[in-house]
């Protein structure tokens, strides 16, 4: 009888299907997938990682998806970005596409690379992910619009930004970019590397997309007042 | 039904054979007190309230040896022998003296022992007195703690059998329990795998006898049946053995990873294995494809909406 009633206090994943609601329980915490982070010894902890560590031993954990995995070549904004890339759930397809943009990143930053002379050599970047990251973090908006409705008016008034947003919003600038204004019979891949290599420089469309955002947020800072949240 | 059928038969044998009176007067009283009934609606509230019927030890008794006696007037109705009368000539002899029409097969006389026919009941646990004979009726469970109890008692004593033998120096261990292999099983969506683990091999993976690189031929996959060996850092260590059947190749590729995590729990330490919980290898995923609704396009995609 005991072992019943603490079966049902237990946090239970329900057999039949539930609509709008999350498979998981919400008591369950999400994974960590990273070695180095289970190696850390305690004195280097805050004390906030120490009491998610301790709750962590306490409470039950997410399965880990089956995109990520702790080998060194995994990252989680790659991951983003191909899960973004993919369509109809072509994941073999979005993900030969994220290789070649890097293979093809890395050739021609190798081509500059021997083309240039011994001063500036050190300056070019031949990292495809370094460069991958920096473009990402170049095209990030750091102000976004949002629609306000005042006095039967809607007004587009300037507003923080999470990180998760700007993130999906640099993402997202980028694969529109590449896949609407670029010439029809370029490949996706060689699309992407121009723009990426593009962001990384600070130039190309989606920089211009950025900046144009933050200067229509300068422009409208009058109603900033607007925002209630 | 069953019974009435048997005393009914019984009796009729009683009848014809002049048994003792006392039989006849208590199967005609029986009868005669069955029938009167005070009234419909009444009897069937008691009979709910009282729930299955219970018969008393010797009112049982009493039934078998009218069936004892009631199988040897047969046997000698048909002119066979009395002491070597089974349960099969009873039925032939019943079928021949009482030939009925009916399909319900069931429905039809039958004479057998009364411990086929009366449910089997449990005997009162409890004397006279109201004190219950096992001594761990109060647990609730008694069969289970005793056998638990006798159980442990075994074990204490081959124990003490074991020290014996060690302190003559006769007693000799068996060869170390190496954990060679380990064997388990993983699901994911609608895929179930099942694997073998061993030890000190050189990394080979097989699965389904095919080699894992032919079997999954996208990276993905292989990277999640590495997962978990690599998170421990045993990646040359093992050889598997896989079966995977069901689901597709992202679902299979999971409940493989599973497996292995499952598997690699015995061979490594406590703390590895709370790191591999922590990473989120141990959880099956309870995610499964959401059904269609009426209404709707799909899980989540509405129709389309038309103002009018």
């Amino acid at each position: 009888m005991a072992a019943s009633i603490s079966g049902l206090l237990k946090p239970w994943t329900p057999r039949v299907f539930l609509v709008r609601w999350s498979r998981y329980n919400p008591y369950y915490l999400e994974p960590e997938v990273s070695k180095e982070a289970y190696s850390r010894p305690e004195t280097e902890l805050s004390a906030e990682e120490k009491e998610q560590r301790e709750l962590k031993a306490l409470r039950p954990i997410k399965a880990a998806t089956s995109g990520v995995s702790s080998s060194v070549f995994d990252d989680p904004v790659i991951s983003k970005f191909i899960n973004m890339m993919m369509e109809h759930g072509n994941k073999v397809l979005a993900r030969e596409i994220m290789t070649q943009t890097l293979e093809n990143i890395k050739k021609k930053q190798v081509e500059k690379y021997h083309k240039a002379s011994e001063g500036e050599r050190e300056a070019i970047e031949c990292n495809p992910y370094t460069i991958f990251h920096q473009a990402l973090e170049n095209c990030k908006p750091v102000v976004g619009l949002a629609s306000i409705q005042k006095g039967g008016k809607y007004y587009q008034v300037p507003i923080p930004l999470t990180d998760n947003r700007r993130r999906f919003l640099a993402m997202k600038w980028m694969i529109t970019e590449c896949r609407d204004n670029k010439h029809r019979r370029t490949h996706m891949y060689e699309k992407l590397s121009q723009e990426l290599l593009a962001a990384f420089g600070k130039e190309g469309n989606v920089m211009k997309k950025k900046y144009e955002l933050h200067k229509m947020a300068e422009a409208n800072r009058a109603y900033a007042h607007y925002r209630w949240w | 039904m069953a019974a009435s059928c048997v005393r009914t038969v019984g009796s009729f044998l009683g009848k014809c054979m002049t048994c003792s009176s006392s039989i006849n007067t208590v199967a005609t009283q029986v009868l005669l007190s069955r029938q009167v009934c005070v009234s419909s609606a009444l009897c069937r509230k008691n009979l709910a309230a009282a729930g299955p019927e219970k018969f008393t030890l010797e009112y049982i008794q009493k039934q078998v040896e009218e069936y004892e006696i009631g199988k040897r007037y047969l046997a000698n109705m048909m002119g066979e022998d009395p002491e070597n009368f089974t349960q099969e000539d009873i039925d032939r002899s019943i079928t021949y003296l009482f030939p009925s029409g009916l399909f319900e097969k069931t429905a039809r006389p039958l004479m057998k022992h009364p411990d086929e026919i009366f449910p089997k009941q449990r005997a009162v646990q409890w004397g006279a007195d109201g004190r219950p004979f096992h001594f761990l009726f109060y647990t609730g469970k008694q069969s289970y703690y005793s056998l638990m109890h006798d159980l442990y008692g075994k074990i204490l004593k081959i124990e003490k059998h074991q020290d014996r033998l060690r302190a003559k120096g006769l007693f000799s261990q068996d060869a170390e329990l190496i954990h060679f292999w380990d064997d388990l099983e993983g699901r994911r969506k609608t895929s179930d795998s099942s694997l073998i683990l061993r030890d000190c091999g050189s990394g080979h993976i097989t699965v389904n006898g095919q080699d894992y690189l032919q079997y999954f031929p996208v990276l993905q996959d292989r990277e999640q049946l590495m997962f978990p060996l690599q998170f421990m850092g045993v990646l040359g260590r093992f050889n598997l053995e896989c079966k995977v059947s069901g689901g597709g190749r992202s679902s299979q590729a999971g409940a493989l990873r599973l497996a292995i995590s499952r598997a690699l729990l015995s061979f490594l330490s406590e703390g590895d294995g709370e790191a591999m919980r922590q990473a989120g290898l141990l959880t099956p995923d309870p995610r499964v494809r959401e059904r269609k609704k009426p209404g709707q396009e799909g899980a989540r995609r509405k129709f389309t909406w038309k103002k009018r």
